[in-house]
């Protein structure tokens, strides 16, 4: 018996899509053999969702009644930001810095060009994957030297954001996060345990969240002036982090360290992030916490825009806000020039 | 301007979820093709990414009945979920800001988009959620 095929899209994640002849008597488990090749997926990764309905493995196509030209969605089962969203384990281990575990390993996002010996967590593993790969052109650069050498105002403005806020309170509050980062400082990573704690302090974060603290406190490094500054302003400075700096005074050359990272917490802070040479997306990297939200989040309102102007193809929409940076006007030109 | 009726919206929202022109987090359907009245759908919401939603998918149940869109569908949800705006019953209540203001331009990818969004939300991301697969 013959029946005539049909035509289908599968959309996936992204600008994933494939267009698929099938006989829809197959079952639901042959058409994810089908897409296994080309999506490179393994079948029993594969989640099929049409018209509001998981399909199961067993059924045919045809029983779920799809027609010629309709599409449906393929959504991956494997856990691509499994390291960001399970915070909370193996969390002392990794200070010693044993690249033993295997977060990174599991998740296929991870390039293979990270630098070698990072660690075993890497949370900004998840931000080189393909999906932010348009991000890196778009944020503001956002590396180490800022801190260092950017104008205040600037600072303090990005300080003020509330997103920016967000995604340090929830770096501050995931302890695999601050290992990382103290890990791949040496300085920090010197000091031992007593950092951590120290980061974790409502003190410390205050400090660190607080944009009129991170002003006075500016502006009181730049007052004694430049590097130096920062050991002396330690002793100026209403001492932040009485507890940690006191049990210290012995051994002078920590000491100062740990006075600097406290009446300094941006050249903490900068240096915390990893160097730019580490990373393949050195601007995305750290800069990728700023705006981790889907896209269709993030032009919510723009993609209605552009939808209800006619525009319906949303990985295309997608696209051209990125390039536009969300502006609509600029995004519909785009569109119009590169149909 | 004229109203659209309910069948012509319908008809559009049903081409819509079948082709797939939305965004792709979310899908919907008619659940039974050959209900002509296109009062039963079935939608499903991709759990947004960092929340504890992340990778799991959320059937629900819309019913837009002889009212719609001049009143909000309902929509209940099936996976089991914690979120503030769906009570014991998996409803999704008038707590819901976009059921309690509802437009008529309103549509039921607006519905699943800003449950989606609100999962997203930093006071619901964090939430614990019932064991995956489990419904009401």
């Amino acid at each position: 018996m013959s029946t005539d095929k049909i035509s289908i899209h599968i959309k996936g994640s992204g600008s994933a899509k494939y267009d698929f002849e099938i006989d829809p008597t197959i079952t639901v488990l042959e058409l994810k053999e089908l897409i296994s090749e080309p999506a490179s997926v393994t079948s029993d990764c594969q989640r099929l969702i049409y018209s509001g309905k998981v399909l199961k493995d067993t059924e045919t196509i045809a029983s779920y009644k799809v027609q010629s030209g309709h599409t449906i969605h393929l959504v991956k089962r494997n856990a691509s930001a499994a390291s960001a969203s399970a915070p909370g384990t193996a969390t002392a281990s990794n200070t010693t810095g044993a690249a033993t575990t295997n977060t990174s390993e599991t998740n296929n996002n991870v390039p293979s060009n990270i630098a070698a010996g990072v660690g075993a967590f890497n949370p900004m593993a998840d931000l080189t994957g393909a999906r932010y790969a348009g991000f890196g052109a778009h944020l503001p650069q956002f590396d180490a030297s800022m801190f260092n050498d950017a104008d205040p105002d600037q600072i303090t403005n990005m300080m003020s954001n509330p997103q920016f806020q967000q995604s340090l309170n929830a770096m501050l509050d995931n302890p695999q996060m601050l290992d990382y980062m103290i890990n791949l400082n040496p300085q920090l990573r010197a000091m031992g345990p007593q950092v951590r704690e120290y980061f974790q302090s409502p003190m410390a974060r205050q400090l660190l969240t607080n944009p009129e603290a991170m002003r006075s406190m500016m502006s009181l490094q730049r007052a004694l002036g430049g590097g130096a500054g920062g050991a002396g302003g330690a002793s100026a400075f209403p001492a932040p982090g009485n507890t940690t700096a006191s049990e210290d005074t012995t051994s002078s050359g920590a000491q100062a360290n740990a006075g600097s990272a406290q009446a300094n917490p941006f050249a903490s802070l900068g240096s915390l992030f990893p160097p730019a040479g580490g990373f393949d997306f050195p601007s995305a990297s750290p800069a990728a916490p700023a705006d981790t939200r889907p896209p269709e989040e993030r032009f919510e309102t723009q993609l209605g825009q552009l939808n209800d102007m006619g525009f319906y193809d949303f990985d295309q929409n997608v696209a051209a806000l990125r390039r536009t940076g969300g502006s609509v006007q600029g995004a519909i030109e785009y569109l119009l020039n590169n149909p | 301007m004229s109203k659209i009726p309910r069948n012509f919206k319908l008809l559009e929202e049903l081409e819509k979820g079948e082709k797939g022109l939305g965004a792709e987090s979310i899908s919907y359907g008619l659940a039974s093709s050959d209900d002509i009245t296109m009062t039963y759908w079935n939608g499903t919401i991709l759990g947004p990414p960092h929340s504890t939603h992340e990778n799991r998918i959320y059937s629900l149940h819309i019913v837009c009945d002889d009212t719609y869109p001049e009143k909000p569908p309902l929509v209940r949800f099936i996976s089991k979920i914690n979120l503030p705006c769906v009570d014991t019953e998996g409803k999704v209540t008038n707590g819901f800001d976009i059921l309690k203001n509802w437009k008529r331009s309103y549509t039921m990818e607006t519905v699943l988009l800003e449950l989606r969004k609100t999962m997203a939300s930093p006071s619901n991301k964090k939430l614990k959620q019932p064991a995956e697969g489990t419904t009401y």
